[in-house]
C-alpha cells in the first residue's frame, strides 16, 4: 500500500480529482477501467489513445482525451499485491512457457545435426582417400586444378584458399546460399573442378600474401 | 502419363541417382535406367531443376572430379545438383 493509494473499491464521482503526487479516493484500477469521470492529472481507460505527455494541470474528460499518456500513468501507479495463487500460476505458466522454448531448441539443434551429417556423407563419398584423411583430421581438403593447389577449409565463407608453396596466398569467398556446411564445401569442389574460370569470375577474392 | 521419382536415403544398388542439396543436407531420387517411365521422370526432374538454374555435375564415386552438366544425359549414374553458388 502506498500513501494515500489504496486497492479498495471505493466510489469515485465526477467531481472526483486526482492529483500527481496523492490519489483521493484511493481507487487506481477503478479509474483505470472506468470511462465516464472528469479527472484532473490522470485518466487511462478513456483516454487509452493518446499520446500527449501529462502535465500538472492535465484536465481529461470522458469524451474527449488529451494531454494524457496513459502507459507512463499506468506504469506508475502501484499495482495490488499478487496473491499467492496468482503467482504460483504464473509461475507454473512461465515453467511450461520455458520448456516448450527449450524443446523447440532442441529440435532445431538436432536437424541441423542430421542435416551436417546427410551433407559430410554426401561430401565424404565424392572425396579420395587422401582428401578423406586430412578432412577427418585437419578439417579441409586440398584439390589440384590445373597445376594450382586450393585448399577447401571447413566452413562456408572464403573458405577456399590458393596454396602456393605451402603457404595460403587468398582466399576466396564463394558459396550456394542455404546450404549446410558441408554440402557448401562440395559444391565448392565440384566447380572448382568443373570450372575453374566460372569459380574465380564469381568467387570474391582477398589477397592474404603476395 | 508421368511418374514420381522415388526418394530414398540409400540408392538401391543398380539405380541412378540425382541428389538435391537442400537446407537438410540434400534429397536423393532414384531411377531405374531400363524403365523408360522413370527416365522420363529423371529428365523431367533434371530439366526443372536446370530451368531453376541449380548447377548439375556427372560424379563418380572414386575421389575424381565431377563433370559439369549443362543437358540430360541418360547415361549419368550419379548426379549432384545444387542451387548457383553466389560471390560472398
Amino acid at each position: 500500500m502506498v500513501a494515500g493509494i489504496t486497492w479498495v473499491p471505493a466510489t469515485v464521482t465526477t467531481a472526483t480529482t486526482l492529483t500527481n503526487s496523492s490519489i483521493t479516493t484511493d481507487n487506481v484500477w477503478r479509474v483505470w477501467s472506468d470511462q465516464c469521470y472528469q479527472l484532473t492529472q490522470q485518466a487511462t481507460w478513456c483516454s487509452w489513445t493518446s499520446t500527449s505527455v501529462l502535465t500538472n494541470s492535465t484536465t481529461v474528460f470522458s469524451q474527449s482525451a488529451f494531454d494524457c499518456d496513459v502507459w507512463r500513468v499506468w506504469a506508475a501507479a502501484p499495482r495490488p499485491p499478487e496473491s499467492t495463487e496468482a503467482r504460483l500460476l504464473r509461475r507454473e505458466q512461465d515453467r511450461i512457457s520455458q520448456l516448450r522454448f527449450d524443446e523447440s531448441q532442441r529440435k532445431i539443434a538436432e536437424e541441423a545435426r542430421l542435416s551436417r551429417a546427410r551433407a559430410e556423407k554426401l561430401l565424404v563419398r565424392q572425396l579420395s582417400p587422401a582428401q578423406k584423411d586430412t578432412l577427418s583430421r585437419l578439417n579441409y581438403f586440398d584439390l589440384d586444378v590445373g597445376g594450382k593447389t586450393y585448399r577447401i577449409k571447413r566452413g562456408t565463407h572464403g573458405n577456399v584458399r590458393e596454396i602456393v608453396n605451402g603457404i595460403e596466398t587468398a582466399s576466396f569467398c564463394i558459396q550456394p546460399p542455404g546450404l549446410p556446411t558441408e554440402d557448401v564445401m562440395l559444391a565448392q569442389k565440384l566447380l572448382l573442378e568443373a570450372n575453374e574460370p566460372e569459380f574465380l569470375r564469381i568467387a570474391n577474392r582477398t589477397v592474404l600474401r603476395s | 502419363m508421368s511418374i514420381a521419382l522415388k526418394q530414398v536415403d540409400e540408392v538401391e544398388p543398380g539405380m541412378h541417382e540425382i541428389a538435391v542439396m537442400n537446407g537438410s543436407g540434400d534429397t536423393k531420387y532414384q531411377w531405374n535406367p531400363a524403365n523408360p517411365d522413370e527416365v522420363a521422370a529423371a529428365k523431367s526432374t533434371f530439366d526443372s531443376l536446370r530451368a531453376k538454374h541449380y548447377d548439375a555435375y556427372r560424379v563418380t564415386h572414386d575421389g575424381k572430379p565431377g563433370e559439369q552438366m549443362k543437358t540430360w544425359d541418360p547415361g549419368a549414374g550419379s548426379i549432384i545438383m545444387n542451387t548457383q553458388h553466389q560471390g560472398g
